[in-house]
């Protein structure tokens, strides 16, 4: 809800809209949000998004909203510089055509430009949701360890809440004193499947948006 | 990229959408910047303590690094002989501020005695071969030589050279292995181009500057 719209709006400003000067200042300093160490993102989410949340939610200090808020904005670099290679990759050629035929600068953008460049962009997509399902740090730091069923008793209870990431939870179940072939030893390894099968699918789905939408020119 | 706005002829509704998606395009640039900017700052806030700091002195800091980085792009934007020289003076005085704060970081971390037995194993005789070998071809090669050597040698022996490091006080650790090298790097690097008293004049005031400096440690 984050990083895709904006980063998507952002590639495309900086694509079609900015000047190249513009450009050349905007796009490094958006990529230095990737080079933040996660920690620092937790860091941020705790001191900062939490107390701002708090006065409009009745939410607790550690909670799922502000960690999603703050890996949605990690996120953000991925999407908008691999979709604005996308984007920019897409011939010159097809925007003077669509403008010869009479398009606004919106219809080229949106109807001409973007659909052209959809494969790269579903990418960017896949790959920041598949960093974001694998991050750690930052969403212990802002979310706490309170290990819950994201749907009980809902969604929106849930979100004011602390909760767990998948990893985190098989960190402490490794390094706790438990003993193998308990539900706890066996759980480690049932939740590594289940983050595998999550990350494998994503991966799956990306190859086939990439493939069914790739254009070549 | 795309240029042709100006000859595409929209009015009305569809102009308004245009805009608005231009400018809903800005803001998600925007709100990146903005997300990067106050990530920095709340960083920076928080790991320098300045909640705790008086208010007046925040406002003479802020007051004085705008001015001064006012003035130096004033300065750079008067003529573009000058930009060079203002925007290298000004970063290499950030720079240095910032490799000081690195290295009292270190220092910290390292402990005197370490510190001392690997510059005396392995950087002080490294600027003893720099210096030896002003016009030879190997001159960097086997400084670098000496800078592992002697880096390895003192893994093995640091025990050894922590106990001799620790019968001296740990600001005359620093000053014979920083202030003192450093002076003569100094010397050695101007005393070609301003000459040996002028080069002797500086080399000595870093030399006081280093040893009043080392002395306040702890």
């Amino acid at each position: 809800m984050i990083a895709l719209p904006i980063g998507l709006g952002a590639a495309i400003y900086l694509s079609e809209y900015a000047n190249p000067r513009t450009r050349a200042i905007f796009k490094p300093i958006l990529e230095i949000l990737a080079g933040v160490p996660t920690i620092v993102y937790g860091f941020f989410a705790l001191f900062f998004i939490t107390p701002f949340l708090d006065n409009f939610f009745d939410i607790r200090t550690f909670n799922a909203l502000s960690a999603g808020i703050v890996v949605g904005i990690m996120i953000i670099p991925m999407v908008s510089s691999i979709s604005e290679d996308a984007i920019s990759a897409v011939p010159d050629s097809l925007r003077q055509a669509a403008y010869g035929l009479g398009s606004t600068k919106f219809e080229t953008t949106t109807r001409v430009v973007v659909p052209s460049a959809l494969s790269g962009v579903f990418s960017s997509y896949v790959l920041a949701i598949s960093r974001a399902i694998g991050e750690t740090m930052a969403v212990t730091v802002a979310a706490g360890q309170s290990p819950k069923m994201p749907f009980y008793p809902n969604v929106e209870q849930n979100l004011f809440q602390s909760i767990e990431t998948i990893t985190a939870a098989m960190i402490n179940v490794a390094s706790a004193d438990i003993g193998g072939n308990t539900p706890a030893y066996d759980a480690m390894f049932a939740l590594g499947l289940a983050l595998f099968a999550m990350t494998f699918t994503m991966n799956l789905a990306a190859e086939y948006i990439a493939s069914r939408y790739r254009e070549e020119y | 990229m795309a240029t042709v706005d100006d000859l595409t002829f929209t009015r009305g509704f569809s102009a308004v959408k245009g805009s608005a998606f231009r400018l809903a395009c800005f803001g998600a640039t925007a709100f990146g910047l903005l997300a990067l900017a106050a990530l920095l700052l709340i960083v920076t806030w928080g790991a320098l303590g300045l909640g705790a700091a008086h208010p007046v002195w925040i406002l003479v800091v802020l007051t004085a690094v705008g001015v001064s980085t006012g003035g130096v792009l004033a300065y750079a934007g008067q003529d573009e002989t000058f930009k060079l020289a203002a925007i290298s003076s000004t970063a290499a005085i950030i720079g240095g501020a910032v490799l000081g704060v690195f290295a009292v970081i270190f220092l910290l971390i390292a402990t005197p005695n370490v510190w001392a037995a690997y510059a005396g194993a392995s950087i002080l005789p490294a600027v003893v071969v720099f210096l030896a070998l002003p016009r030879s071809r190997y001159r960097i090669s086997a400084t670098a030589a000496v800078v592992v050597a002697g880096g390895i040698g003192a893994t093995f022996a640091l025990g050894t050279l922590t106990s001799i490091a620790a019968t001296a006080k740990p600001w005359l650790l620093y000053v014979a292995t920083i202030v003192v090298p450093l002076a003569v790097l100094v010397w050695r690097g101007v005393e070609r181009t301003v000459g040996r008293r002028q080069a002797t004049l500086v080399a000595g005031g870093l030399l006081v500057a280093g040893v009043l400096g080392a002395t306040r440690t702890r």
